[in-house]
């Protein structure tokens, strides 16, 4: 910018000038009246007519000095010449008139003795003038005598002039002095003053050369500062508070399109501010000149967008800052033409939003995948728990079980794969709560102690700390970590021992866990790559031992998701010891969740009605298996179809005395199955059986032609009841079946246990777990699609564990159904808070049965 | 008038009175009582070798009145008389200074150019009176004190020369 600064003096300067000036004025003024002064007694010195003076003083004796000559000479003469005599009179009568009436002696006459020599000569004249006027004869004769008195007269002129000599002289002495002393006042003040002169000279030479180097400074900071805006990259646009251009760089020059001489003057807003920001831009003018506040000046970079030569707008970054200048406020803007940057940016944007969007569709394609492929393999479990082992001969049997253990190999993995995918996708949320470690490690010890056995292990806990007690983590996360770390134990040790440690380090601050076996270990080299996905330190054992190589990853995952951290310490051929540490301290606002306790009660065995032909269409297998088993142990027949359609083509081909139809099926779902089978004339009753129990559904499935509905699960009890009811023999059950809210219908489960060999019914309890696992993992999201999801997956749980007698967990899980469309997440959240807690009660008591069923 | 105009007037009446002696100034002869004798005129003589005025004579010349003070007399004086000039013009005075002298022989120096400047004056009546010599009279040489500061200096005092009889012109 092309601006000379200004020297601007404060007030102290200003003050300091002020006294300076005032001082010099001063002496000047001093000085001034003392030479007026010397000047006037100078002037006094030479007016006063002094020499004159004395000259007519000493004169008046010389003058009476000849009036006595004059006389003496004439009285003796024999031609006496009077005129001489009164000539001689004359002068002296005039002298002595100007001592006594002239100014000049005026101050001599005060004196006393001059004064009283002055009236002896004023009496000699006056006794003497009419002597001298009076007539010749007279005048001769008195001449000795005037002769004799001009002496005495004489003596009077002498001593005045005397004394005139002295007092003038005295005079003259003060006047001296005075003038010497004026003289030396104004020499002190002249030295004074030009002391002061020189002080002031050199304070203002050191100002002058303070002000060049100011000036050579500024000069120098100025044309750096040209130098630096005129080849900077960005636009500089300096303008006025009238918002006209004051200073324009080439970098603007060539951003804009303008050139400088276009430019300058030009009002800035018209020249590059577009035409959607014009407004804004001017309604900010204004109210900084009205009010004096800003929005933009000095708030950094700002993102806007700015207008060429030739119109088009293109995005820049904007710095404003204001400054003083001699010409009033000025604006500085700097602007960077940021088209290239926001291009690339944009470029970039939507190559990562296309490569996040591949990685989610890739996730997403993994979890439907892993989803999908658990139903049919499902099926293909159950299907084969179904058979009856023994029927077969050895090879098929054998044949068989491959399969079996296969399908289960199978199920392991996609379930893994499942819980990657959802926790690299951040997916699975953590619930914390209050929980009790104590209580869920000997449930975990109790519940693997079978497998351990099965290897040859014993499984051992240490007594853990009583503060463990209560402590705050996510239970079945840590359930599921110490599991993996459990089954891993177990798998790589061979008559060995397992013991799980539980220590607080810093209170609960740090909770560490340990599964220690006296396994095969692991190689040094080994340690850090078993973390990894899909790790299998050994393909040979691996085979031997099962598993993807993804339980490790997974857990140490779901560590790092609680905070803590999962690590291990082997040596090869001498065991390992797995540590999991983990914060457990409740924060101050953590709600009060612990578990209530299990309440169990039982339920009346309902009496078997007559033998009845029943069609049970139903698209679950799991459910379809165990309703075929409650009514073939009946006495009943079934006959399935897996959805609506099928059930419809079936319905239509044999005659049933009853069908059982499930409301949510893929295809063709219950009700409208209903309609068709309905439609074609058939009365046969039909029994909904849904997971679903308000009150319009349940009137929707009467409109559409359905008898009755039962609801999920569906206990051996309710079953039978109601064929009985619906029988043609009409015996009515005497007691309606209870489903109350118990965790653990015992009676249910009890139906189930006869129907399904220990084996089989372990493995459908795993599948369960599984599966309501994998439910509780389900990402809670506000997605439309991904509600339906949730409440379709609750729905399908519900099913599932209603069937082992699940009551208040079946519940909870259709309630949730209900809510998953439409509810906040919060309550979604705290919904499936108490599945959570109910599902880890309903599976201890499911393991628990299942370990009393064994034991039977 | 301008001091080039005089001086083409002198020289005018030097060359005059060197053509034609006969016609220098005719200077009548004094019939009242001497009250100044001038001497080295030259040509100008009318007794002796000095030019002797009376009263009457110096009262037929152009005469001038001035209003001062001095310091031997109380109050405002009004003085009559010649101007130093005329008299030095009409007599055709030359010289470096013209010396004064009083009747008790007090002599003074006048500088040519003082007495030519028109400043100094020969007074001869007071107050519109003749002077008596006890009134420092006839003749008072006086310089208009009050008219410029100048005058009231020591040296102006001194050439202010009372009971003035004599004037000799000084080469």
């Amino acid at each position: 910018m092309r601006r000379i600064p200004y020297v601007i003096f404060n007030a102290n300067s200003l003050v300091r000038r002020g006294i300076i000036g005032f001082i010099l004025s001063l002496f000047v003024a001093t000085i001034s009246v003392l030479v007026l002064d010397v000047r006037t007694q100078m002037s006094n010195l030479a007016t006063a007519s002094s020499d004159n003076v004395q000259f007519a003083m000493t004169q008046a004796e010389t003058e009476v000095q000849m009036l006595r000559i004059a006389a003496l000479k004439n009285a003796l003469s024999d031609e006496a010449d009077l005129t001489e005599v009164r000539l001689r009179y004359d002068v002296f009568f005039s002298r002595v008139q100007t001592l006594a009436s002239s100014a000049v002696f005026s101050d001599l006459r005060s004196n006393p003795r001059t004064a009283e020599q002055l009236a002896f000569l004023q009496d000699f004249l006056e006794t003497w003038t009419p002597v001298i006027d009076g007539d010749d004869a007279q005048l001769l004769a008195a001449l000795p005598a005037l002769a004799e008195d001009a002496v005495d007269a004489r003596q009077a002129a002498r001593r005045i002039s005397l004394e005139g000599i002295e007092f003038f002289s005295s005079i003259r002495d003060m006047q001296r002095a005075s003038v010497a002393r004026t003289l030396f006042n104004i020499a002190v003040l002249t030295v004074a003053l030009v002391a002061l002169l020189l002080i002031v000279a050199v304070a203002l030479m050191r100002v002058a050369r303070a002000r060049e180097r100011d000036l050579a400074d500024n000069r120098l900071i100025r044309k750096r500062m040209e130098t630096i805006i005129s080849t900077s990259l960005d636009a500089v646009i300096v303008t006025n508070r009238q918002g006209r251009i004051e200073d324009y760089n080439g970098a603007a020059e060539r951003i804009f399109g303008y050139s400088r001489e276009e430019a300058i003057g030009a009002d800035m807003a018209e020249l590059v501010i577009p035409d959607h920001f014009r407004q804004g831009h001017e309604a900010g003018m204004r109210r900084y000149l009205d009010t004096g506040q800003f929005r933009v000046i000095d708030q950094g970079i700002v993102q806007l967008e700015a207008k060429r030569k030739g119109g088009d707008v293109f995005p820049v970054d904007f710095s404003l800052a204001r400054a003083n200048s001699p010409t009033g406020e000025i604006f500085i803007g700097f602007v960077r033409d940021i088209s290239d940057r926001v291009r690339v940016e944009r470029t970039l944007k939507a190559a990562r939003d296309r490569a996040v969007e591949g990685e989610r569709k890739k996730a997403e394609l993994l979890a439907v995948m892993s989803h999908e492929m658990r139903t049919p393999l499902n099926g293909i479990l159950g299907t084969l728990q179904l058979l009856d082992m023994d029927s077969y001969d050895a090879q098929t049997q054998r044949y068989l079980k491959i399969i079996q253990s296969s399908g289960k190999l199978l199920l392991g993995h996609v379930n893994d794969v499942l819980d990657i995918s959802r926790l690299d996708a951040g997916k699975m949320s953590m619930q914390k709560t209050r929980f009790d470690l104590v209580d869920l490690l000997r449930e975990i010890v109790e519940s693997q102690s079978i497998q351990a056995e099965q290897n040859g292990n014993k499984l051992l806990m240490t007594p853990p700390s009583p503060s463990l007690h209560e402590v705050y983590s996510d239970p079945d996360r840590l359930r599921q970590i110490l599991l993996n770390l459990i089954s891993n134990a177990i798998k790589f040790t061979q008559n060995g021992t397992i013991t799980l440690e539980a220590e607080c380090h810093k209170g609960l601050r740090e909770v560490e866990l340990r599964v220690i076996d006296t396994g095969v270990g692991i190689a040094e080299e080994d340690l850090e790559r078993i973390f990894g996905d899909f790790v299998t330190i050994d393909s040979t054992y691996s085979r031997k031992a099962g598993g993807t190589g993804l339980g490790l990853g997974i857990s140490q995952r779901l560590a790092t998701a609680l905070g803590g951290e999962l690590g291990a310490e082997s040596e090869l051929g001498d065991g390992s010891l797995f540590w999991l540490r983990l914060p457990m301290d409740a924060p101050e606002n953590a709600a009060q969740e612990l578990p209530e306790t299990p309440e169990e009660d039982g339920e009346q065995v309902v009496p078997a009605g007559k033998s009845m032909n029943v069609l049970v269409v139903e698209d679950n297998a799991i459910n379809r298996m165990v309703v075929r088993k409650m009514l073939e142990t009946g006495g009943h027949t079934v006959t399935e179809a897996h959805d609506g359609g099928q059930g419809v083509e079936t319905a239509a081909q044999g005659a049933f005395d009853v069908i059982l139809m499930d409301i949510s099926m893929p295809v063709m779902d219950g009700v409208a199955a209903t309609k068709e089978i309905r439609r074609s004339g058939t009365n046969v009753p039909i029994i909904a059986t849904t997971a679903h129990a308000m009150p319009d559904e349940l009137a929707a499935f009467r409109a559409a032609g359905m008898n009755d509905v039962l609801i999920k699960p569906i206990s051996r009890a309710a079953l039978l009841n109601m064929l009985a009811r619906i029988s043609p023999s009409g015996d009515a059950p005497t007691k309606a079946a209870k489903t109350g809210l118990a965790i653990f219908d015992a009676a249910h489960f009890a139906d189930i246990a006869t129907e399904f060999s220990d084996s089989q019914l372990a493995d459908m309890v795993a599948t369960v777990t599984t599966e309501v696992t994998a439910f509780l993992a389900m990402p809670l999201s506000p997605d439309k699609d991904a509600r339906q999801a949730l409440a379709a997956e609750a729905h399908r749980m519900a099913g599932s564990t209603g069937v082992f007698g699940a009551m208040r967990l079946a519940a909870l899980l259709r309630e949730f159904q209900s809510a998953a469309p439409t509810a906040a997440m919060d309550d979604l959240v705290q919904m499936r808070r108490k599945i959570a807690a109910c599902w880890v009660q309903t599976s201890r008591a499911l393991t628990r049965h299942l370990a009393t069923s064994d034991a039977s | 008038m301008t001091s080039f105009a005089r001086t083409v007037l002198l020289a005018l009446c030097m060359s005059i009175n060197f053509l034609l002696p006969a016609a220098a100034a005719e200077i009548a002869k004094p019939e009242g009582p001497v009250i100044l004798r001038v001497t080295g005129s030259g040509a100008a003589a009318n007794v002796g070798d000095t030019v002797a005025f009376d009263l009457d004579m110096l009262r037929d010349l152009e005469s001038r009145t001035i209003q001062t003070s001095t310091i031997w007399t109380d109050g405002d004086q009004e003085f009559t008389g010649i101007s130093l000039s005329t008299l030095i013009d009409l007599l055709t005075l030359e010289g470096s200074h013209l010396r004064a002298r009083a009747i008790n022989d007090y002599a003074v120096d006048i500088p040519m150019e003082d007495a030519l400047s028109g400043d100094a004056m020969i007074a001869y009546a007071r107050n519109g009176k003749p002077m008596s010599v006890r009134e420092k009279g006839p003749l008072w040489i006086i310089y208009p004190y009050d008219s410029d500061p100048r005058f009231q200096a020591e040296v102006y005092y001194a050439r202010s020369i009372w009971q003035l009889d004599r004037i000799e012109v000084i080469d």
